[in-house]
């Protein structure tokens, strides 16, 4: 048979089709933000009314500043407490623990990826919460308690990313840097990192995106105070949480919607900028 | 004179597999000695127990003894990244780092701690003439490896492995990957080395034995078969089993 | 095959969407939370009085009710707040006041503190006074905890007691009822209202301006949200019936729901 009968072509064309659709459904996500956007951004002196500090909605002031502050103070606290341990649980995947065992953690990683967010929330509400107020002081919902659910949540994704990413570090390189006298951390640390760090810049994007998508688990522990917090120990709110909130206080057509369309594009933007960041980065 | 390696009695498992039975076998100071045998003979196997690279892999026993000079690399209190220092090692496909030549280069050296950058530009230059790729490379330095041709880089690997200024030089099937003109060159390197460095090395190429090498040890399902200056050993072996391998009459 | 799998396609999104379209069959409540449970277990009756009839009820809070309701979405809402224009898009809505939801003023038993005047609580709620040690209590950091913008209690609080003056922006903001009472509970320093028609266990419920809330006199306590149920003019005779069921019921006073707001 020279021509390919229809039903030889179906896959491709579903495949072609389902891409197209979802780049459509991307494109009019985009545009209804905008659209609905739109009305506060031809407001007069919107821009100085954005990036103010003050959120009293029902006054007309849409200061986002708290929340952007919020968003990079939790994902930024998550960042720091995970990728270090994240990077240790997939060092010892690789190469301290036999193959018995490492199937087993990798198992139980890939399930911990499927806990549902609100599960961590309740989890940082029974224990991180007290915690923080016991240790740190103030009310115990706080930046820091959001961030150390998140850390906890993106853990399992960025262990195994991470470890995927370092085992993909060709032997013969390994064997090569043994030879000439490295000690295994020698190696590790000046082989095995930099060979495989596009990957694990890519997995801390995947990680980072996560962080600052999370809205449930944060929104339980996060405190939800609107105005610019005042440290790590003090409440606050991220873009998503505070969309959250207040979604249903503004339905669509009012200014306050507006302004929430306005911190989802912001959302949308970053997370636009990060991955072509690490796009460049991964492709040096 | 002593010899730099004497081997004795050495038998390596993996899991309960025996991949080389009872080898003795010793090295002269300043020789180029080839292994060489049908695959899976154990050559391979025994090069690398000789810098102990053979226990990264999980589920190897070794037995016997193997003196560097006058230390027994087998006892369990000796420093491995020391003996590796010693001897350095080539290995069968060209495995540079994804640095830059220099960094390839200075990679042993700086493990060791040599941080000053003039010390370094003339190890890295010293070594880089040693291996004959210094006239290609000069000015380049700071190019990424991977972008040299596969003979240059397997020659920058040999200049990567002299950096530490070993003793003993093991080299895998150096040129199983190579085009004849590169082999070629390394065949010639090698013979430049020859009396500076003891070099051990496994070859499929049994021409590549006999153009090269001071001695030739056959080797055949684990066991040592006979070891002889290499003229003997292509022209009259003791051996029966040595004849039939050499006249190709086992599949190689 | 393929135009039939599409047929099976189109078949089950038609039965999907007849499915969420309001029918008179069955009927969907949507709105605030603080009555829900009152009305979860008020619903059974009109369903066995009413043979043929469900219905079904929706969280979401004051605002998402009413917006739901004028746009057709559901067939009655409920909220704590009066409908605003932008959220009913002008849809005159008829309504049916349930009765008065006590709004309690309370705070963490640690505190030592038992009773406010009105303005020492504003003071406290707006972020002027810091500590439980400026209103005669022990020296504790005060942490106040609000609900957010959509909620019906929050609006009552902002037009009652805070005289023109905001909550203060650093209060905490709890997402639900039950939320609030378990932070204020759980939280050293914190103060916070909830609508409750009963006394919480586990904090303390402040007398404010030398009143002190009983349930026995539920009906004279100051602070109360109104939840009301919100119908459409034009909506079928069936889902009048349901509101009226529901707007004079007697189970009410259970639920914390006091006398008749008219």
């Amino acid at each position: 048979m020279s021509t390919p009968s229809v039903t030889d072509r179906m896959p491709r064309r579903t495949a072609g089709l389902a891409a197209g659709l979802f780049a459509l459904v991307g494109i009019i996500l985009v545009a209804s933000l905008a659209a609905g956007a739109w009305p506060m951004l031809g407001a007069p002196r919107a821009a100085a009314n954005l990036i103010g500090a003050v959120w009293d909605p029902l006054r007309g002031r849409y200061g986002v500043a708290p929340f952007v502050v919020g968003t990079a103070a939790v994902t930024l606290t998550a960042l720091v407490i995970a990728v270090p341990i994240a990077l240790g649980v997939a060092v010892s995947i690789v190469h301290q623990v036999g193959a018995l065992g490492r199937g087993g953690i990798l198992r139980v990683l890939t399930v911990l990826t499927a806990v549902p967010s609100v599960i961590f929330g309740w989890w940082g509400l029974q224990m991180v919460v007290p915690w923080v107020r016991a240790h740190v002081g103030g009310p115990g919902f706080s930046l820091l308690a959001a961030g150390i659910v998140l850390a906890l949540m993106i853990l399992p994704t960025l262990s195994l990313f991470f470890a995927q990413a370092l085992s993909k570090v060709p032997n013969t390189l390994k064997e090569g840097s043994a030879a000439l006298g490295a000690t295994p951390d020698q190696t590790l640390l000046r082989v095995e990192l930099p060979f495989a760090m596009p990957a694990l810049v890519n997995g801390l994007v995947v990680g980072l995106a996560r962080a600052l998508g999370e809205t449930m688990a944060v929104q339980m522990v996060v405190g939800g105070q609107t105005a610019i917090p005042a440290g790590l120990a003090a409440p606050g709110a991220t873009l998503t949480t505070q969309i959250f909130t207040d979604m249903t206080a503004f339905p669509p057509g009012t200014a306050g919607h507006a302004v929430l369309d306005i911190m989802a594009l912001l959302l949308l933007a970053a997370m636009y900028v990060l991955v072509r960041t690490a796009e460049r980065w991964g492709s040096r | 004179m002593e010899p730099k390696l004497r081997v004795e009695n050495l038998s390596v498992w993996y899991q309960r597999q025996p991949a080389l039975k009872h080898v003795t076998l010793s090295v002269e100071e300043g020789e180029v000695l080839a292994l060489i045998g049908p695959s899976g003979c154990g050559k391979s196997t025994f090069l690398r127990t000789l810098n102990r690279l053979s226990e990264e892999q999980v589920g190897v026993r070794v037995s016997g003894s193997i003196m560097l000079g006058d230390l027994d690399i087998q006892e369990s209190h000796v420093d491995v990244t020391q003996i590796r220092r010693r001897v350095g090692m080539v290995f069968q496909a060209p495995n540079p780092f994804p640095f830059s030549i220099f960094d390839n280069v200075a990679y042993g050296p700086r493990l060791q701690g040599v941080a000053d950058p003039g010390t370094l530009r003339k190890i890295v230059e010293q070594s880089l003439r040693q291996a004959a790729l210094w006239d290609e490379v000069r000015g380049k330095l700071r190019r990424p490896a991977l972008a040299l041709s596969g003979g240059q880089q397997q020659r920058l690997c040999i200049a990567r492995a002299l950096a530490v200024n070993p003793e003993v030089l093991l080299m895998d099937e150096p040129t199983a990957s190579l085009d004849p003109l590169s082999t070629a060159k390394i065949e010639e390197l090698v013979g430049a080395l020859r009396g500076q460095y003891t070099i051990v090395m496994v070859t499929h190429n049994l021409r590549q034995a006999a153009r090269i090498s001071d001695r030739t040890a056959f080797f055949l399902d684990g066991a040592l078969v006979e070891v002889g200056p290499t003229r003997q050993i292509f022209t009259a072996p003791q051996d029966n089993r040595t004849e039939q391998y050499l006249t190709g009459r086992f599949e190689s | 095959m393929v135009t039939a799998w599409i047929k099976g396609l189109l078949f089950t999104l038609l039965a999907l969407a007849s499915a969420v379209a309001p029918t008179s069959r069955h009927l969907t409540i949507a709105g605030a939370t603080s009555t829900l449970a009152y009305l979860r277990d008020t619903v059974g009756g009109f369903e066995r009085s009413h043979p043929g009839y469900t219905v079904s009820l929706a969280g979401g809070g004051s605002v998402a009710g009413l917006v739901e309701v004028s746009r057709g979405r559901a067939d009655v809402g409920v909220s704590d707040i009066p409908p605003r224009a932008e959220w009913t898009s002008g849809v005159h809505l008829q309504v049916m006041p349930l009765g008065r939801l006590p709004i309690l003023f309370v705070a963490h038993p640690g505190t030592g503190v038992h009773n406010l005047t009105t303005t020492e609580l504003r003071a406290v709620l707006d972020g002027r006074t810091r500590s439980w040690k400026s209103v005669g209590g022990r020296p504790v950091p005060i942490v106040v905890m609000t609900r957010p913008l959509a909620s019906g209690a929050l609006s009552v609080v902002d037009r009652e007691m805070m005289g023109g003056r905001r909550i203060t922006s650093q209060a905490i903001v709890q997402l639900s009822n039950g939320a609030t009472l378990a932070g204020v509970r759980e939280t050293p320093g914190a103060v916070g209202f909830v609508e409750s028609g009963v006394v919480p266990r586990g904090v303390t419920v402040l007398g404010v301006g030398g009143r002190h809330f009983s349930p026995k006199r539920g009906a004279e306590w100051p602070w109360y949200a109104e939840p009301s149920l919100y119908v459409r003019p034009e909506a079928p005779s069936i889902v009048h019936d349901l509101v009226r069921y529901l707007g004079s019921h007697p189970n009410r006073t259970r639920y914390g729901i006091y006398g008749s707001a008219s």
